[in-house]
């Protein structure tokens, strides 16, 4: 551009001195960003499957081993009645205990059906459990349809609010990417363990169902309801599957709900046709013994499911639930 | 400006003429392009590290489970002057075509099991090794077919066991269900001795039952050329039904004869399968020949100019294979005929 | 010896440096192959990338340590790796002197002036580092949680010291700004505390796009060189074709043209690195500039200025790439490269209005969850992406790789290809593989891909992590992908056509792929016999062509015998194999049926690690009957197909 440039003041030392600095600092500190985020090993590979911190035993050592047995049409009744040929629920429950209690809420199907734990049972043991003396007492699962209709159509939503309790839903940030210490399949699977890492006692409650891929479900089938993720991959190995998850869950009780069961078509059912009321109420803190004493109510032997030898074998309880000792006669 | 720049020319009058540099520019070149020949000479010597390991397999590490560490002394052979180096290896049925190539074949048509091999080194004098080779078949049966069906040339037997003999630079031997070959890297005394004692060491320490594969001792012995017993797996002389076939050679005067023999699972099929390979002769241009009256009933053929006979007893099948001469194939049948009726009952 | 004769020698040594990496980005271990030659250097030494991942990531992976270098000396020295170093840059200034020769000096000036559009580069640069940014504020304000003693003290510690530079008024700090800082600052943390784990924003590294390293790379490794080393197979015997590579090649062809008419046209309005050195190197110690006021405004300077920074006058400093021929050019003594800024005066940069730099920021935030909505990290995955061995989980991935071709170049089957937008746009020119183009599928024993990779996208993994074996046993080969058979192309199942060339290639063992045999009637093979022997048939026929059934392929069956093979054939009988027996022959006027054996294909999907060489030796040429998809890859659990 023609024209003379107007004359600039010469810059000052000071100036000089501030752009050194400025210039300075941002080597340096380019440098010392560097090297503290330095990373040289890079990535590395999800081979070894990293030790989670396993959940809880919830179990009861001096309990171990009971199961109780009761014959009744009202699930209170033959519910509270079973637990006190276990002893009290206040053996299993102290003052100021956490509760968990895990519901079957898979479908968002109507209580009738059966397809899901029944809300009157649900509403009655957290009232059991508040009279225990618990602080709080939560009710999760993570279901197969959506999980905020499926505890409202299932009624356990609405019953276990109206009891006291607090629903906890499968939300992700209640995942965890899980290994359990001795399994095949459960490896780096999300499973839902913060609600069992916020409680003092886990308490499973099932309906008696059967099922098409495992034979029965029943308590121990239960805890498929703590797996997240694309979790029918596991079908293909049912029984391996349900071995491992009574691994994973080591409950203080289990409760099986056998006033009515569902006979065929199970899981899901549909028809009331399917149901048959067998008036039975089994509760016990070895879960494979009360799965055998269930799967009577469904026309089935141990034989007839293989997951229960399974988890015989791997020493998860007895299978010969007549050993274990029985509780209070029919109501 | 209290400070000096680093490049600062003076000023000349004619602009378009180029300005010659000063000192410090010509300095600083300078530096500068020996910082660029230094990076070109950094970048040169780098190239020179570098490990192909890490882009992919070589192909010596195409064999799986070989690892050239040197193991511990654990499960190796306790011989003086062998020491191992290298691990041993282990292949099975699908495993085994990676270590012997073609050959597998053999092996996998007789009922192979598994491989297990491993490397020794003499400890002196330095430099020669030998490879122990154990196959572990499915039976003595099975480690005598193929034992039998290598025999090398040059070979000359073993007192070791029932069946061994040695080359120049290896021993060869069936010992119940196993077949070991021992092959040294070279012929010097020193490796052969230490693969005998080799060789003993695993006869010592796998004691077997008896010997196998009693039929051997049906075969005639007039006339019977040195070589072992031949036990072929399958497919012996071309026909497709003839497995589990021995047979061991003959010369009387000039001609020659293969006398065989096979143990089959009843008299029905012994006889039917006896049947077949006449029809399989006549097929392939085969004429028969009338069967004299005093001899045993059997089927003679002449093909390709030479003999073939072929007869059953029981649930043995036998025959004599490519006779240059009928007289001789007739009384190489007729004397194993005879030996046939002794096995037959015994068993 | 002049300065610019060290800067021409510079920028020869660089194009020359980089084309011999280009050329030796082939396995192997002969001097022209890749012995340990430095490939990635030009790479790792271009901040950009480095910057991007440290964002993305909040790492900084091994090698990509070099661009520190780079930065620590542009804020002491100014942008001396555009001028000196760069080799798009030096390519684009020979377009440049090309472009101008024979040209009045008046129309060179011209050509070099100052435009207001030079600012677009610094939105672009603000915009991809916003894309990738969510990762690294997501890191920093989860510190406020994990290690709130590093994170309060910093903050604290950095508040401190912007007060302090304030009182001394060393810098300024605009109450806007601050505010701006504050309400982030708040937002983030107040986000952090309510929603841990819930995250709003995503990492995406973009700076891929449009890097010059990185392009560069990508259009001479994927275009110029398969170009021109077809006829010469120094680099490789096959030509290497690379699908998708045209719009690279256009790219890079339409920016060296413009370069001829508009000298470094790419270094002057989109280099975002160059956007990234301008920004650096504000207060670099020595700079261009005018001393004394000599100035006769005869404008020489400008005739070669390769920054178009208008050094006549006020000069646009962060503009200037060291090109040095101003100072070459003044006639008057007056252009150095000096302490002091430019006597005329100096303008920061571009005129940068807040508002543009906002808008350009907020825009890169949102882009990256936009562009994850397209959701080829979720749910709509595209199983026709299947990403190279060694490839981090497709999230992880997209905030690593800078799309710089090298594992295209250097894979030796020729299989990795630029994607388009199968991806999503985030994957455009990402590595994904291709096994119809290429000599063979991905070679099960090859790491080279992972091993070249600058920035571990694809991590670098042992062969023996590939092949399951030794301490990588218990978890098996790494898999790629699962080859599915089309059961509706392929030949023995839907032609009738014996093939089991799929079979045959498996390179794992056991084979991944086995057979089932299965017999066929052959079309219009039903004839009544005439005669029939124990090895020949003669039928009532004569319409067979001679030796037509005798491939080996073709059985002959009666009533319910075993199927025998066909010998041999003329037009009117069969010779047959002898085995299997029939226990009875065809009586004259009985039909007998011909077969045909077919082994058809089955994949074992335990066994299967997706190499692809199946569907690459397939005869099918289009659309292969056994086609690769990436379900089932190791990378992905939520792939999984089948259990352990």
């Amino acid at each position: 551009m023609p024209g003379k440039t107007p004359h600039i003041a010469q810059p000052s030392r000071r100036a000089f001195l501030r752009r050194l600095t400025c210039s300075l600092m941002g080597a340096l500190g380019t440098g010392a960003l560097g090297l503290a985020f330095w990373d040289r090993r890079g990535p590395s590979p999800a081979v070894v499957a990293p030790t989670s911190e396993p959940l809880p035993d919830f179990r009861l050592p001096e309990k171990a081993g009971r199961l109780a047995i009761v014959h009744g049409d009202d699930r209170g009744q033959t519910l509270a009645a079973a637990l006190h040929a276990l002893g009290g629920l206040g053996d299993f429950i102290r003052p100021g205990d956490r509760v968990l209690l895990k519901v079957n809420a898979a479908f968002a199907t109507p209580p009738i059906l059966g397809a899901t734990t029944h809300p009157d049972l649900v509403a009655h043991m957290i009232r059991l459990c508040l009279e225990a003396g618990a602080a709080r007492v939560d009710v999760t699962d993570n279901p197969i349809n959506d999980p905020t209709s499926c505890f409202e159509l299932t009624g356990i939503g609405p019953a276990a609010r109206r009891a006291g309790a607090r629903v906890v839903l499968p939300t992700e940030d209640r995942f965890e990417s899980y290994s359990l210490a001795g399994g095949r399949l459960i490896t780096r699977w999300p499973v839902l363990t913060r609600p069992l890492r916020e409680v003092d006692k886990l308490i499973g409650l099932a309906p008696v169902k059967d099922h098409h891929r495992s034979g029965a479900s029943l308590t121990m089938k239960n805890w498929y309801g703590l797996l997240g993720g694309r979790r029918n991959i596991f079908h293909q190995q049912i029984h391996t599957i349900i071995t491992e998850l009574a691994m994973l869950a080591r409950p203080t009780l289990v409760i099986l709900d056998g006033t009515t069961s569902m006979m065929t078509n199970g899981p899901t059912g549909g028809s009331l046709d399917d149901l048959k009321d067998t008036r039975t109420m089994i509760v016990g803190t070895d879960a494979v013994a009360v799965d055998s004493a269930g799967a009577q109510l469904l026309g089935r032997s141990v034989e007839d499911l293989p997951y229960l030898r399974m988890a015989a074998e791997a020493g998860l309880g007895a299978v010969d639930y007549r050993s274990v000792s029985q509780g209070a006669p029919s109501l | 400006m209290p400070f000096g720049g680093i490049i600062h020319r003076s000023p000349t009058i004619d602009r378009a003429a180029r300005h010659t540099p000063s000192g410090r520019e010509r300095l600083l070149s300078l530096l500068l392009i020996g910082l660029i020949a230094l990076i070109g000479v950094a970048v040169y010597a780098f190239h020179h590290r570098f490990d192909p390991g890490q882009w992919r397999a070589r192909t010596t590490d195409e064999a799986p489970s070989v690892s050239t560490a040197v193991p511990s002394a654990d499960g190796q052979p306790a011989v003086a002057n062998l020491r191992p180096i290298s691990a041993p290896e282990r292949y099975d049925a699908a495993t085994l075509s990676d270590k012997i190539d073609g050959k597998a074949e053999l092996y996998l048509a007789a009922g192979f099991e598994s491989l297990e091999t491993v490397r020794l080194a003499l400890i002196s004098p330095t430099g020669p090794w030998l490879e122990r080779y154990i196959y572990t078949m499915e039976s003595d049966t099975s480690a005598y077919a193929v034992y039998s069906q290598q025999r090398r040339v040059q070979a000359e037997p073993l007192d070791l066991t029932g069946d061994a003999y040695r080359s120049a630079n290896g021993i060869f031997m069936a010992h119940g269900a196993f077949y070991v070959e021992i092959v040294a890297s070279d012929t010097s005394a020193a490796v052969m001795q230490a693969a005998m004692d080799l060789a003993r060491d695993f006869v010592d320490t796998h004691p077997v039952r008896g010997r196998a594969a009693g039929e051997r001792d049906l075969f005639p012995e007039e006339g019977r050329l040195p070589e072992e017993v031949t036990l072929t797996a399958a497919n012996a002389f071309g026909f497709d039904g003839f497995d589990q076939v021995f047979s061991a050679s003959y010369r009387w005067g000039e001609h020659t004869a293969t006398a065989f023999l096979s143990r089959r699972k009843s008299a029905d099929e012994a006889a039917m399968l006896a049947e077949a390979y006449g029809a399989f002769l006549l097929e392939y241009g085969g004429v028969a020949v009338p069967a004299s009256s005093d001899l045993p009933p059997m089927t003679i053929i002449e093909i390709l100019d030479g003999f073939e006979i072929v007869f059953s007893r029981g649930d043995l099948l036998g025959g004599v294979h490519e006779a240059t001469d009928l007289q001789l194939a007739l009384a190489l049948a007729d004397q194993l005929y005879r030996n046939l009726g002794e096995g037959t009952g015994a068993r | 010896m002049r300065i610019i004769t060290a800067r021409r020698i510079s920028q020869i040594f660089f194009i020359l440096l980089f084309i011999w990496f280009c050329v030796v980005a082939t396995l192997g271990e002969r001097w022209w192959q890749l012995r340990g030659w430095p490939v990635n250097w030009l790479l790792q030494l271009d901040p950009l990338h480095a910057l991007g991942i440290w964002l993305a990531t909040h790492t900084l992976y091994k090698g990509m340590l070099w661009g520190v270098v780079t930065l620590a000396l542009t804020f002491v020295l100014g942008r001396f790796f555009c001028g000196w170093i760069c080799p798009f840059g030096a390519l684009q200034q020979l377009m440049g002197v090309l472009g101008k020769q024979g040209l009045k000096p008046a129309k060179r000036i011209a050509r070099n002036r100052p435009h207001a559009a030079q600012g677009i580069k610094y939105w672009l640069l603000l915009f991809v580092l916003a894309l990738a940014a969510a990762d690294m504020m997501g890191f920093v304000f989860s510190s406020s949680r994990q290690s709130p003693i590093v994170f309060w003290g910093g903050l604290a510690a950095a508040v401190a010291g912007f007060v302090a530079l304030h009182a001394f008024q060393w810098i300024q700090v605009r109450r806007d700004v601050a505010l701006i800082a504050v309400v982030m600052l708040a937002g983030g943390l107040l986000l952090e505390w309510m929603a841990p784990q819930g995250r709003w924003l995503v990492a995406s590294l973009q700076t891929g796009l449009l890097d010059p390293i990185a392009l560069m790379h990508r259009s001479v490794n994927l275009v110029v060189l398969p170009l021109v080393d077809a006829p010469l197979k120094v680099t490789s015997a096959l030509p290497r074709v690379h699908p998708g590579s045209f719009l690279i090649g256009v790219l890079f062809l339409l920016f060296l043209l413009l370069s001829l008419r508009v000298p470094r046209f790419y270094c002057r309005f989109v280099c975002p690195l160059g956007a990234l050195f301008g920004l650096c190197s504000r207060w670099s110690i020595w700079r261009i500039g005018q001393a004394g006021d000599r100035c006769t405004h005869c404008l020489q300077c400008e005739r070669d200025c390769e920054g178009a920074c208008a050094p006549a006058e006020t000069i646009w400093i962060s503009e200037c790439v060291l090109c040095l021929n101003c100072l070459d050019r003044c006639g008057h003594g007056v252009m150095g490269y000096h302490l002091a800024p430019s006597s005329a005066g100096e303008s920061a940069s571009p005129d940068l209005s807040r508002r543009q730099v906002v808008v350009a920021l907020a825009a890169g935030l949102v882009a990256a969850p936009l562009m994850r909505l397209d959701g080829s990290a979720g749910a709509d995955w595209n199983p026709s992406v299947i990403r190279p061995p060694g490839a981090l989980p497709e999230e992880a991935f997209l905030a690593r790789c800078i799309k710089c071709g090298q594992c295209m170049r250097i894979c030796p089957s020729n299989v990795i290809h630029p994607a388009g937008l199968q991806g999503g746009l985030e994957g455009l020119w990402t590595p994904m593989l291709n096994f119809r183009v290429g000599s063979s599928g991905c070679q099960h024993n090859c790491v080279a891909c992972s091993f070249v990779c600058p920035t571990a996208a694809l991590r670098s993994i042992s062969v023996d992590e590939r092949m399951g074996r030794g301490a990588f046993a218990g978890s098996g080969p790494l898999r790629i992908g699962m080859a599915f058979v089309d059961r509706g192309r392929c030949l023995p199942w839907a032609m009738d056509t014996p093939c089991i060339v799929c079979q045959e290639n498996c390179p794992v063992s056991p084979k991944a792929i086995f057979t089932r045999e299965e017999f066929r009637p052959v079309r219009g093979g039903l004839y009544k016999v005439k005669t029939a022997e124990s090895h020949t048939l003669v039928l009532q026929t004569t319409a067979l062509r001679q030796d037509q059934y005798a491939t080996g392929d073709y059985f002959c069956r009666y009533a319910d015998e075993p199927p025998r093979p066909i010998a041999a054939n003329n037009d009117d009988s069969l010779t047959l194999g002898p085995q299997p027996v029939w226990s009875r022959l065809p009586e004259p006027g009985q039909p007998i049926e011909l077969v045909i054996r077919l082994q058809q294909p089955y994949v074992d999907p335990t066994r299967c690690i997706g190499c692809g060489v199946c569907e690459h030796e397939c005869p099918v040429q289009g659309r292969r009957a056994i086609r690769v998809t990436a379900e089932n890859e190791s990378r992905t659990p939520a792939h999984r197909l089948v259990l352990p």
